[in-house]
């Protein structure tokens, strides 16, 4: 007979745990160490289950522990200092070792998407990819929703120059 | 589907393969079983440990909670203020991360010592011919004075680090605050035992009031300086949801990107001085047409001011100078606030 936390603990890992394997991956591009992350990440949202915590918003309280692990991995990561990391963001950087070939299509948009300013790719990445409302991005990122739509915005702008461009050089 | 939106689909299509989502449900079922397993025994150090620490540490929170709230009020002389001073505010203060947010508390913090000052002065608690609150009142001023003095310093700071909307925001806020107190002061403290004493607080208000002034006047310069990138179009609405079908535009030039910036600042103001007459006119001091009184008189032409600079601009912003309208919505949000304070303090203190 299973508790009512472990019931909903197993229903958040239902419907997440494939989006937050996808949200690792586009930012580690290594897919066994992304799979590493959302394994901690679901720790670290059953030990605050157990605690007895209270969670407002699921999907941006399982994205957000899942974004400072990420930034975990970042720090731990000797060749690039967190300056850089900020000043860069999550630059993706190609396959890592444990990667396995995506389509095509996949490795375009990866490439694509990587040419965008962190700022931007972060919000865009979110709100498009993992389906996230601006009020929950917001939490996430800690801004306003205000600065979140203007991101987004001005993202899609951003987007829309890259092809252009690339449908230019083609 | 266009081609932004397939970039994102195509992203999406990244996944789990049914193998790895075997493994991941088995590892979720592994990490809620395994906190099923019989715990230890817990040592009587920790058993003593468990039993005592956390009450002591809710009757600590609760303490500290109830002395914070008790604090909130105290005014000088009386046995928490300087648990309000020292304790609540400084919590304020390290809560503020940003320059603006800095500037800001410290105007807050500078604006409570001239509240109380008000009040004192109100309540007949200084009397100079028996120098009864004196030196409380001094106490009152090093602090206004010490609380202004950090405020400039984080506007100063905001201006050379080019952050010029929010120099004005924060000048601005310090400003109206300084010359509406300093004429709340003079209000208060006419025909009271308190006016020498009083006398060298208005001074130090009007002194900085000025000099803040000056300061904001010159980083609206800066902001005049800057050229804006004209249109005739009207005011573009705000949405949360990106419309992903409309025409792509060209790249941003750097000062398309600050005429951005000073757009959203324009909107935000417009927005705070709209709430902010809204506050007035419906809830502090809904005018009566009978109402001839000089509060009502000057209230009244306070509203049809802060009506025109509206009016003004949104001219100014319909034509895409930004900038501009930026620096007329801020004059009317002066004007509001000053109109705010002066209202609030006449309610509170009785002249």
């Amino acid at each position: 007979m299973r508790t009512d936390n472990e019931k909903f603990f197993l229903e958040i890992h239902t419907d997440l745990a494939e989006p937050v394997f996808r949200h690792c991956y586009i930012r580690v591009s290594d897919r066994e160490k992304a799979k590493d992350l959302t394994q901690e990440t679901f720790i670290k949202v059953w030990k605050f289950i157990q605690g007895g915590g209270e969670i407002k918003s699921v999907k941006a309280f399982v994205y957000k522990t899942a974004n400072n692990l990420i930034i975990d991995e970042y720090r731990k990561r000797k060749t690039e200092s967190l300056d850089e990391l900020e000043e860069k963001g999550f630059e993706i950087v190609g396959e890592g070792a444990g990667a396995v070939t995506e389509p095509a299509e996949v490795e375009n948009a990866l490439k694509i998407i990587s040419k965008l300013e962190p700022k931007y790719k972060d919000v865009l990445l979110m709100r498009f990819v993992d389906d996230l409302a601006v009020n929950e991005i917001a939490q996430i990122i800690g801004e306003t929703e205000n600065a979140i739509s203007v991101k987004i915005h001005r993202g899609i702008k951003k987007v829309r120059e890259l092809l252009k461009v690339g449908s230019n050089k083609q | 589907m266009n081609r932004e939106q397939k970039i994102f689909s195509d992203l999406k299509r990244i996944g789990l393969s049914e193998q790895e989502k075997r493994e991941m449900q088995q590892f979720a079922l592994n990490l809620i079983s395994k906190d099923r397993e019989p715990r230890r025994t817990p040592s009587l150090g920790r058993l003593i440990l468990y039993r005592y620490a956390f009450p002591v540490l809710a009757l600590l929170v609760v303490v500290m909670t109830s002395l914070s709230a008790a604090a909130r009020n105290a005014q000088p002389g009386d046995f928490l203020y300087p648990y309000k001073t020292a304790v609540n505010e400084n919590v304020r203060l390290a809560l503020a991360i940003t320059d603006g947010a800095k500037a800001s508390v410290n105007t807050q913090l500078a604006e409570e010592r001239l509240n109380e000052a008000e009040k004192m002065i109100a309540n007949n608690k200084i009397n100079v011919d028996t120098s009864v609150g004196i030196e409380e009142l001094q106490q009152v001023k090093a602090n206004f004075e010490e609380k202004t003095a950090v405020a400039k310093k984080y506007i100063q700071k905001m201006n050379s680090d080019g952050d010029i909307s929010g120099a004005i925001v924060a000048s601005s806020e310090l400003e109206t605050t300084l010359q509406a107190h300093q004429t709340i002061l003079s209000s208060v403290a006419s025909e009271k035992k308190a006016v020498p004493a009083a006398t060298t607080l208005m001074d130090s208000v009007s002194f900085h009031g000025k000099q803040i002034a000056d300061e904001r006047q010159r980083t609206e310069n800066r902001a005049k300086d800057h050229i804006p990138t004209l249109k005739t179009s009207p005011i573009p609405t705000v949405s949360a949801t990106p419309n992903l079908t409309s025409t792509p535009e060209l790249t941003q030039t750097p000062k398309q990107i600050q005429d951005s910036q000073f757009k959203d600042d324009a909107q935000n103001t417009l927005e705070k001085v709209q709430k902010m007459v809204d506050e007035i006119t419906e809830e502090k001091y809904p005018l009566d047409q009978n109402d001839k009184s000089n509060t009502a008189q000057t209230l009244r032409a306070n509203l049809d001011a802060i009506d025109q600079l509206i009016t003004s601009g949104m001219q100014a912003y319909d034509y895409g100078d930004y900038s501009e309208a930026f620096l007329i919505f801020q004059q009317a949000w002066r004007l509001a606030r000053g109109a705010e304070l002066f209202l609030d303090a006449k309610q509170n203190l009785s002249f």
